[in-house]
């Protein structure tokens, strides 16, 4: 009733201004700005456009020729790719998990992903479902990757950074794109996107795409459950109408159904089959009192693990979680110099076990409610240089309702709890000359623990075993802060862009799954708790540059550290799950109609935890150094068709890249027709 | 302006170096800094560095010329760039222009100079030459002293050497007949009577004004005012 309320107020307060609006990337002409500065523009560092060079935070940002470039068909290896600091950790053929300087985990809970400023991360178990995000690859204009704390500005789980993938406009671009694929692992894909205009009113903008294929099939542990064959489909739908000169309204609606085989944060596969739907809808308003902005959505995502434990005989989990959000916000400027962004934002979350309601109809629901207050100031303090800052203020309220089961330690009241958290972000940037800047950035992010660690509570006997499954309500957020210099400098005599970055890291109260290996069969029993505090420093080193004859580059060092101090045992090793240098290179020439493309990776070892028994037990599992080289060859048919050969570790039939099944050689052409 | 360029490449690493700990640093700080990089003798206050160079003008003024090096001029020949970055900002108009757009290029008659910036202006416009995509322009030669009569056009460009005298006389024309002005004479947008002022190079910045925007009835999309330098 409450969260009602809220969402009326907010409404009334829409209307009472004159209307209202959000963070929807699609609404600004990126292609238009881009065009007319000569770089690219983002609102990922503060809600409010700005230029990429003077942004206060660590961001890179693909472009959408660098992904056609890439010749890869999915966003992580994408960003893995052309992101120092990035580690993708490739758990199956189309599972992965995305980690930010380290801190490499199953279910990644620190990066929030977002599609033009909607939450595609589910917060279930807290993590993305890389496959299941509905969108064509080929209708991605850019993707903004934050590295550093972020939740002043987008709310918990940016805590390590965020992700915004930027789709082109159905009112300002004209994409109409169609691919079809045909690769190894029998992988077929097909994707589309149509735009209808509707003259100076509007733009509609329809996608759709689909996948099957086979699971890897390297060697697998023993103790994990039969796989799944792959596939997933989706359709979206996004419109954009310019009401008046001054009025813009947009609507957005997605499905996705995906089968795939992640790693669970107990380090153990399992079949997933995810169906997700959204439905979302806005205004952007130009007032004398700023460019006003309301974004609401609600996202829908359901789970079963529909694959049985072999070992135990324990079919367990098919989650429901919805999530609405409602954002208010209005951005202006003070003068010449101070530009602003205020907000409102309202969450709910829910949480339910369908496969448990199904036979208990008063299994426990767990709801949350969250408020949120924040703002935004840029200060250009003068031409050269510039102060920004950014604070959030949460406050969220949880309840679990229904009937616990037999033998749980806690009670409804336990799960009923209140809990206030601040997020911030301040940065100064300073363009020394116009081809030097330098950034120094502090974040504050929250962490708020998963759905599941925080709220979940299943105690049943499934045959022999007894699972004992709880939330824990006691949980504390994870307080991530973030120290960064940074250093960019332009180098035109060889057509190349140099970028330096160092950072330190704490991490206190991280939550994580106590190791359940100290307690004994016939009792399953997994709590979350807080098991310590964590710290992480390294930097970055990256030479990025495209020559006028069609030459390009790109060359980088990422190196990380992490130290951990749990306080109690605990599955988690960031320690472990970190490699400490990472070295790419990519190069690639354009002639005539050809492209060629090659890219490389060598990664050091690294000590991640793997299930080692039916009984989810866990020990560390080392990976050796290993090697990946890629690559694309493109050859433009016509001014309409594209046809490309790309191929990925091209140096081994499968390359052992952690302690999850080998990730095999791909090859796959694929046809794409722009029209 | 290449000279310049040169040596603000060159100097861009070495001068924040050397300024920042003078500036900043606490002074215990600064001497190990500068103790640490063989530089002690330079230790001393800004107000003791002042008396010192007032003692040894030539480093005065030397001091004088290297900041001077890093100040921009306002005002320059309009090229290519330019005007296809003026012309370029048309498309993020919220009541954009449309059909065949008459741009009126506004320039001195008086001044030769002036006269032959705009007739480069007319002539890149009228070959295409940065004309955006999806856009139709003509443009014209207009004396500023006739800008008065011009009132067909949807856009005036500024050519370079316009007296600033006569910025009252255009911006009212433009005002009353809901024109942008687009000048890289960033003295008219400063105060106020072109809406928009342009600098392409060493990059692109756009200098806006709302008043005058405003008062012509013109309105941009609001994440290009936000990106634009208000003035």
């Amino acid at each position: 009733m409450k969260h009602l309320l809220f969402i009326t107020s907010l409404m009334a307060g829409s209307a009472i201004w004159g209307c209202s609006a959000t963070a929807y990337a699609q609404s600004m002409d990126y292609g238009a700005l881009q065009e007319l500065f000569g770089e690219d523009i983002t609102t990922n560092a503060t809600g409010t456009p700005q230029r990429a060079s003077e942004v206060a935070a660590n961001m890179t940002i693909i472009t959408a020729d660098e992904i056609r470039q890439s010749g890869r068909r999915n966003i992580p290896e994408i960003i893995g790719l052309y992101v120092a600091g990035m580690d993708v950790l490739q758990i199956s053929s189309t599972s992965f998990d995305v980690g930010v300087r380290g801190y490499q985990q199953p279910y990644q809970p620190r990066l929030l992903v977002l599609v033009d400023g909607r939450q595609v991360f589910v917060d279930d178990y807290s993590r993305t479902i890389w496959d299941h995000i509905p969108v064509n690859i080929d209708d991605i204009r850019q993707i903004e990757v934050v590295k550093g704390a972020s939740s002043a500005l987008f709310g918990s789980n940016a805590a390590g950074g965020v992700i915004n993938i930027i789709t082109y406009s159905p009112l300002y671009d004209h994409n109409n794109v169609a691919a079809v694929s045909y690769g190894t692992q029998n992988k077929t894909s097909g994707d589309a996107t149509a735009t209808v205009k509707l003259g100076d009113l509007g733009g509609i903008k329809v996608s759709a795409g689909g996948m099957a294929g086979d699971e890897f099939h390297t060697e697998r542990n023993p103790y994990d459950p039969p796989l799944l064959n792959p596939s997933h489909r989706y359709i979206s739908e996004n419109s954009l109408f310019q009401v008046d000169p001054k009025l813009q309204a947009f609507t957005e609606f997605t499905y996705a159904q995906t089968i795939d085989n992640p790693a669970f944060p107990l380090y153990s596969r399992e079949g997933e089959d995810a169906t997700s739907y959204s439905v979302r809808g806005g205004l952007s308003w130009q007032t004398p009192y700023g460019l006003i902005k309301s974004n609401n959505y609600l996202n829908h995502d359901y789970t079963k693990f529909s694959s049985p434990n072999a070992s135990t005989g324990v079919n367990r989990f098919d989650f429901t979680t919805d999530l609405i959000v409602s954002q208010l916000e209005d951005q202006f400027k003070i003068g010449t110099d101070h530009t602003f962004r205020a907000a409102l934002e309202y969450r709910h979350r829910t949480f339910s076990d369908a496969g448990l309601s199904q036979a208990f109809p008063q299994a426990p629901v767990f709801d949350q409610d969250i408020y949120a207050v924040s703002g935004t100031w840029l200060w250009q303090i003068d031409d050269r240089l510039s102060w920004t800052n950014a604070l959030r203020v949460d406050h969220e309220d949880s309840e679990q309702t229904g009937t616990l089961f037999t033998g749980t330690h806690y009670t409804n009241s336990d799960y009923s709890h209140a809990l206030n958290t601040w997020s911030a972000n301040s940065g100064l940037v300073y363009k020394a000359t116009d081809m030097d800047t330098f950034r120094a950035t502090y974040g504050r992010g929250v962490q708020l623990p998963s759905l599941i660690q925080t709220g979940y509570n299943q105690t049943l006997p499934y045959g022999a075993i007894f699972v004992d499954e709880e939330g824990n309500p006691n949980l504390k957020p994870t307080i991530v802060q973030n120290y960064e210099l940074d250093y960019d400098r332009q180098l035109p005599d060889i057509f190349s862009t140099a970028t330096f970055a160092a950072y330190y890291e704490i991490n206190k109260d991280i939550v994580g799954f106590e190791d359940s290996s100290v307690l004994n069969y016939p009792i399953l029993f997994d709590q979350s708790t807080n098991v310590g505090n964590s710290q992480g420093w390294g930097g970055e080193l990256d030479l990025k540059g495209k020559h006028p004859t069609g030459f390009r580059w790109d060359a980088s060092y990422s190196y990380a550290r992490v130290a951990d101090s749990n306080t109690v045992a605990s599955v988690l090793n960031y320690q472990g799950s970190t490699p400490q240098h990472h070295f790419r290179l990519s190069g690639g020439y354009t002639t005539g109609p050809w492209e060629f493309d090659a890219n490389g990776q060598y990664l050091t070892a690294s000590n991640m935890m793997r299930v080692n028994s039916a009984l989810s037990t866990f020990a560390p599992s080392s990976t050796d150094d290993y090697v990946s080289i890629g690559g694309r060859i493109g050859y433009k048919i016509s001014d309409t068709f594209t046809a490309a050969l790309s191929a990925t570790n091209i140096n081994s039939a499968a390359v052992q890249e952690s302690p999850y099944p080998a990730v095999e050689r791909q090859v796959f052409l694929t046809l794409t027709g722009k029209f | 302006m290449c000279f310049i360029r040169n040596v603000r490449m060159q100097t861009g690493i070495i001068l924040p170096i050397i300024l920042v700990p003078i500036l900043w640093l606490p002074s215990k700080w600064g001497q190990a800094f500068f103790q640490f990089v063989g530089l002690g003798r330079l230790l001393m206050s800004p107000r003791l560095l002042l008396s010192k160079l007032a003692m040894r003008p030539w480093k005065a003024v030397a001091t004088v010329c290297v900041f001077l090096v890093f100040i921009c001029p306002s005002a320059h020949a309009t090229d290519q760039l330019d005007i296809s970055t003026g012309l370029k900002t048309l498309l993020l108009m919220t009541n954009r222009v449309s059909g065949l757009i008459a741009v009126a290029v506004v320039f001195d008659p008086a001044n030769p100079e002036s006269r032959m910036d705009a007739e480069n202006i007319r002539s890149a416009i009228d070959s295409g030459n940065g004309v955006p995509g999806g856009l139709k322009m003509t443009a014209e030669l207009v004396g500023y002293t006739s800008f008065l009569k011009s009132t067909d056009a949807k856009v005036a460009f500024l050519a370079k050497a316009i007296p600033v005298s006569s910025f009252d006389t255009i911006s009212a024309t433009a005002q009353s007949s809901g024109i942008l002005t687009i000048s890289t004479d960033l003295d008219c947008v400063k105060s106020g009577k072109c809406v928009l002022g342009i600098m392409s190079k060493p990059r692109v910045e756009i200098y806006y004004s709302p008043a005058a925007a405003e008062a012509a009835h013109i309105n941009f999309a609001p994440a290009f005012i936000m990106l634009a330098k208000q003035v």
